[in-house]
């Protein structure tokens, strides 16, 4: 007589999906089960521990399930139960791989790649900690949480939760308002490996405004509205959107028409239309750039225009959002946003009223400098993506990256990379030192800035695009990221100035050529 | 009535840099170790060690005095302090190695550990250290055992929950032991070793780093402590364990089940 069948050891499982899994950082967990008796006793509560594993978000780093099955004592199969459990078998195989969270086929080269390729040397020690501790926060979310996101349109808000649970989003407001009063250089940083950690624009973009339109408010806010919003910002309570951008008016800042009226009572009636807001869907908070007098009546088109950080109140009368559909970085929502006659009190004005260009300019420097970053982070991720495919997928018998054709042009990429790096950071350097040192010209940042926007949004072009093509045909699929980060990197290109009138602002302010526009 | 706290607690907490847990080891050309040149953090149980201390005191309160972190080696390991006091650590002592030194075994860490224990004590009293169970790089799993021997104190070895009381000067460690856990009351002064199971290390938040690099951080030398880190023992040789040789796929159960039978496994 066989031994009898042992109790059946689901405790245990259950066990170890309760008490280990949430420690483990495990890539590989494995099972090994006895089963006496009838298949069954597997099969049966698997759905159950499929779940629990599902249930817990702490499996971002599990790639592969092993069950070890020992079966003994395997009663004679008629041909019928030989079939239903083959098919168990495939179902099982295919749930297992797709139901788990942090799950990426091994053979799919579809994580990002744990070596980094750009070089770090002359960073501060405050750089490096930022870049340390932000890629282990990241790394709960791989690239498969990305690809959905992106191809269901779903917000990312965990990945904000994660962000804000540890204090990132004050990386560079006071202290004295809960922040870690660090500059712009640390920053970009941060952005920089959001996007290199795979998560590309939809990870950088879903915290993006959070960080550099809280500046300008940080700066020229009274005491009230400072201790009102920013620690709501910053532990990740309300989520921030940056209103400036026109239908009508485009890179044309000045000639934009959303009119703030003043009532008698001191609030404003805001009527007119926003385009690409980011973010405007899920945030509670919007800073808002309005004419508070015509174009017509001022005698400069710089001035008449006032900031506001207001509710997006979403039931009140007068304000409608409209997802705008697009490219690339799905995740997160970009919107048109139309007010009529949306009221707002008077304590939602930034500064002084008829200021709100000088003020809003403040942050345009450092928006440049996280962009580049941005840029930067997806073309690294795109790159080492792109080397390890090449290093690894063999055809004619050798790997590819033996081909010099394969080779030179992601060299090339990364020379490009590396030399918008030191633009960049040098940038965010000078933007901090000019914070402190009143000697240096605004212009000299502007032109950092924008020269570090354009390199950095140009060389991670080049190195997205080369991706997808050293990956070949795997590179037009969406397991292997690259086709999605080459969707988003032309957000650098584009937003938040286009590559052109950067080349214009160059040619006027360093070249000292006539204005063509 | 809760009696008030008759003591506080002076937390000591050693923590070892390790070959990062998700780096993949490579054996040195010279077959004399590993090659180093590699991502290093924290050692994972002396993490949940730092964790628990930090633990202990948001569940004492101001019961806990003070939680020290200690780490013994060369210079970078003032990073692995940096992580200690962002999790919640107040202050750190690095006995510091040149960077030439071997890296020190479990006796001479746990006499150096003594010696920073009985020299703490001239100061406030050391009452718990807590640390891993071992590091995961040499997995010796010896240095609380022989800590607890050298200073004639308690010990509490692979703990998966810890429940100190100040006001009795007592500790209630639940033990993984084969075939379940184990609880036992312990007195204070007590070392306690970390099991994987005792907590979940959290991440550092942005302010906490920050904060951190202005807590203090003593350096001291190991003529400080008037120990010796020669090594006992000599390593003759690494080598890297034979290549697995990979194994076929099978389609489903029946099939595995007939290789199993065809490769000579019986059925119990």
């Amino acid at each position: 007589m066989p031994p009898a069948p042992p109790a059946w050891a689901s405790p245990n499982v259950e066990c170890i999906l309760a008490n280990v899994i949430p420690h483990s950082r495990l890539e590989t967990l494995s099972f090994s089960v006895r089963s006496g008796g009838s298949k069954n006793h597997l099969w049966k509560p698997l759905p159950q521990w499929i779940a629990a594993l599902k249930l817990n978000t702490n499996l971002a780093a599990i790639r592969e399930i092993r069950f070890i099955v020992v079966l003994y004592d395997l009663p004679d199969s008629t041909a019928d139960a030989r079939k239903d459990s083959e098919r168990k078998d495939l179902e099982l195989r295919h749930t297992l791989l797709t139901s788990l969270p942090g799950y990426v086929r091994r053979d799919g080269f579809s994580t990002s790649a744990a070596r980094r390729l750009m070089s770090t040397s002359g960073f501060t020690e405050n750089q490096l900690t930022v870049r340390e501790a932000v890629l282990t926060v990241c790394a709960q979310f791989p690239n498969t949480y990305w690809q959905e996101r992106d191809q269901n349109e779903q917000d990312p808000k965990e990945f904000h939760a994660a962000l804000s649970k540890d204090g990132w989003l004050g990386i560079a407001l006071p202290e004295s308002l809960g922040g870690s009063g660090l500059g712009i250089s640390e920053a970009t940083v941060m952005m920089q490996t959001i996007a290199e950690s795979g998560a590309g624009m939809q990870g950088a973009q879903s915290i993006h405004a959070n960080v550099y339109a809280t500046q300008p408010l940080a700066k020229f806010g009274t005491k009230h509205q400072l201790e009102s919003t920013i620690p709501n910002i910053i532990s990740g309570k309300w989520r921030v959107c940056f209103g400036v951008t026109e239908p009508n008016a485009g890179l044309d800042t000045l000639r934009l028409s959303t009119m703030a009226k003043k009532l008698p009572d001191g609030s404003y009636s805001v009527t007119g239309q926003k385009i690409w807001i980011t973010c405007a869907q899920v945030a509670s908070k919007m800073i808002l750039l309005a004419r508070t007098t015509p174009l017509e009546e001022v005698k400069k088109p710089s001035e008449g225009l006032s900031l506001f950080c207001i509710d997006l109140d979403r039931s009140k009368p007068g304000l409608e959002l409209k997802r705008i559909k697009k490219m690339g970085g799905r995740g997160v929502d970009a919107n048109e946003v139309f007010f009529e006659n949306y009221r707002i009190p008077a304590d939602t004005l930034i500064g002084e009223e008829e200021k709100g260009f000088k003020i809003i300019l403040h942050g345009m420097n450092a928006e440049r400098c996280l962009l580049a970053g941005e840029a930067l982070g997806l073309g690294y991720a795109a790159l080492a993506k792109a080397a390890e495919y090449a290093r690894t997928r063999v055809v004619f018998q050798r790997p590819i990256g033996m081909n010099q054709a394969i080779a030179h042009p992601l060299a090339d990429a990364y020379m490009k990379l590396e030399g918008a790096k030191l633009a960049t950071y040098h940038a965010a350097r000078l933007y901090d030192d000019s914070r402190n040192d009143a000697s240096m010209r605004q212009d000299a940042v502007g032109v950092a800035a924008n020269s570090a926007k354009y390199m950095a949004a140009e060389a991670a072009f080049t190195a997205c695009e080369r991706a997808v093509l050293t990956h070949g045909g795997m590179g037009y699929a969406v397991e292997y990221d690259v086709e999605r980060w080459f969707r988003e990197c032309l957000v650098p290109r584009i937003a938040p100035v286009s590559r052109e009138m950067i080349l214009n602002y160059i040619s006027e302010k360093v070249l000292e050529l006539p204005r063509s526009y | 009535m809760r009696p008030s706290a008759a003591r506080l607690l002076n937390i000591l907490v050693p923590v070892k840099r390790a070959v990062d847990y998700a780096v993949k080891i490579r054996v040195n050309p010279q077959q004399t170790g590993i090659d180093l040149n590699v991502k290093h953090s924290m050692n994972p149980f002396d993490e949940i060690a730092v964790e628990e201390a930090v633990r202990l005191r948001e569940r004492l309160k101001d019961a806990v005095q003070s939680i020290k972190a200690v780490t013994i080696g060369p210079p970078k390991a003032a990073e692995t302090l940096r992580t200690a006091l962002a999790m919640g650590a107040d202050s750190a002592i690095h006995v510091e190695l040149p960077d030439s030194a071997p890296a020190p075994e479990p006796l001479g860490v746990a006499k150096a550990l003594r010696a920073l224990v009985l020299k703490q004590s001239a100061e406030e009293k050391v009452d718990l250290v807590i640390l891993g169970k071992q590091a995961i790089d040499d997995d010796a799993g010896q240095t609380g055992q022989m800590l607890a021997g050298l200073l004639g104190w308690g010990q509490a070895t692979f703990a998966s929950k810890v429940d100190v009381d100040p006001s009795t000067n007592e500790a209630v460690v639940m033990r993984e032991i084969d075939g379940g856990s184990e609880e036992i009351r312990c007195r204070l002064p007590l070392v306690v070793t970390t099991d994987l199971r005792l907590n979940e290390p959290r991440y550092a938040s942005l302010p906490n780093i920050m904060k951190a690099k202005k807590k203090p951080l003593q350096k001291l030398t190991p003529a400080d402590l008037g120990v010796d880190f020669t090594p006992l023992f000599e390593t003759l040789k690494v080598t890297e364990p034979p290549t697995r040789v990979g194994g076929g796929k099978v389609a489903n159960v029946d099939e595995l089940v007939a290789k199993l039978k065809e490769a000579g496994f019986t059925a119990v």
